[in-house]
């Protein structure tokens, strides 16, 4: 390896600006006075090159949208397991202690969580179903990330509202998931209701979710049917940020501030 | 966590050319990056604020290549050099040389350890110091520099074809 005193590495790494002042001094003196080290500081430089530029076109190639789509699939999954081990999973721990800023952060996750679960799973979407009352009263009452185990259910029923915001038309609303829902309390389903003029919850958007499929982490699978997207949803129709903490508190308090639009 | 994931998109042209440096194609380029990306998501959490999103994609990446190596070991489909050499006569027009001359190296690559192709790749392509790919493989600065001269001088001589001056000096 080594020739006139400097070895391949100490040239390379003076081809490559590696080196600190006093050894580089000391490679271009070396350098001044031997050509054949020349050569091969140059076959340093040129290997360097070829392998830069062999690949320099790729950086430039776009993207290919499948490369894109199959990553948020991915994230979109992974989002979601972490959902269901957060606010669900096998030993269905609701208990979740938010406040002030985490609870805003949590808010943050839950806007992007929510429209992965319609757009993972799929499942069957339906618009303006009859509201259960005590879905309703439940998204009337619960703070966000609080689990209301519904009446009548024996525990094996509940709602878990995820987030509230208002909409362009100044009305309030909250995505939500209610477990253990339909004939077999096999289901869960990923809502969003608005709170009407009336005074009363109206189911804008829900997807049923298959939750007999669920694995030990409480993860729903996929069960087929149309991908739907209701983050899209409320991202469609959000108006300004999420509303949480002491803001949603105070709306709670207020019976959802039916005087008042936003 | 939506900021990563715009760093990360962002970053996806450069993990592509990683990714195609180590394996040599494209196609297979890109199938490591999306295997880097599936396990780069589900283990964001490990990922440490203000450290290097690349470097820790790129260590990622380079994982899944080699488990993925290890896997298949039995695969053979490095090119052989000489239909490489053959690409490279034809037309004399420089774009055409110069496109030659890419495929050759690409090629030659190909033929590089795992070990040396993916400190070339981080050094010569990616840019890296020294001490960046050693942080980012896991190697000491002495690996990294004994593997990054043994692929260059390979690699020119692959491409180059005539070893001789090379080997002159490479005694040890």
């Amino acid at each position: 390896m080594m020739t006139r005193g400097i070895d391949d590495e100490k040239l390379m790494a003076y081809v490559d600006g590696e080196l600190g002042a006093v050894e580089r001094a000391e490679v271009e003196t070396l350098l001044a006075r031997d050509p054949s080290l020349q050569e091969r500081a140059e076959m340093f430089r040129e290997s360097a090159d070829m392998a830069r530029l062999a690949l320099a076109d790729t950086i430039r190639e776009p993207v290919p949208d499948a490369m894109l789509a199959a990553l948020q699939a991915t994230e979109r999954d992974g989002l979601l397991k972490r959902l269901f081990r957060r606010f669900g999973g096998a030993g269905r721990q609701w208990s979740l202690p938010l406040g002030g800023l985490e609870l805003a952060t949590a808010a943050g996750l839950l806007l992007v969580v929510g429209g992965v679960v319609g757009s993972q799973l799929g499942g069957d979407v339906v618009y303006s179903d009859a509201m259960d009352p005590r879905v309703a009263d439940a998204l009337s009452t619960a703070g966000s990330g609080t689990v209301v185990v519904l009446d009548g259910s024996d525990g094996a029923e509940d709602v878990l509202p995820l987030l509230t915001f208002a909409n362009a038309d100044g009305q309030y609303c909250r995505h939500y998931l209610h477990h253990g829902a339909g004939p077999q309390g096999s289901q869960t389903v990923d809502g969003v209701a608005c709170f009407d003029g009336g005074g009363n919850w109206q189911q804008v958007i829900t997807v049923r979710l298959d939750a007999s499929e669920a694995d030990g982490d409480g993860y729903v699978t996929a069960s087929g049917g149309e991908s739907v997207l209701v983050d899209d949803f409320i991202e469609s129709t959000i108006a300004g940020a999420p509303i949480v903490g002491p803001d949603e508190a105070e709306l709670i308090g207020s019976d959802w501030a039916t005087d008042s639009g936003s | 966590m939506s900021d990563t994931r715009t760093q990360l998109i962002a970053m996806l042209p450069r993990l592509r050319r990683f990714c195609r440096g180590l394996t040599g194609s494209a196609e297979e380029g890109d199938e490591l990056v999306q295997m880097a990306c599936e396990r780069a998501l589900s283990r964001l959490h490990q990922w440490q604020e203000g450290t290097r999103l690349d470097s820790w994609l790129y260590r990622i990446a380079q994982n899944v290549w080699i488990n993925k190596m290890r896997q298949e070991k039995t695969r053979n489909t490095v090119p052989d050099l000489d239909a490489v050499s053959a690409v490279a006569g034809g037309d004399s027009r420089q774009d055409v040389e110069t496109r030659d001359l890419h495929q050759k190296t690409m090629a030659a690559m190909r033929h590089l350890p795992p070990d040396q192709r993916e400190v070339l790749v981080l050094v010569c392509v990616e840019g890296f110091s020294y001490r960046e790919a050693a942080e980012t493989l896991g190697l000491k600065i002495g690996t990294v520099m004994s593997r990054l001269s043994r692929a260059r001088l390979r690699l020119w001589q692959m491409v180059h074809g005539d070893p001789a001056e090379a080997a002159v000096v490479q005694k040890g």
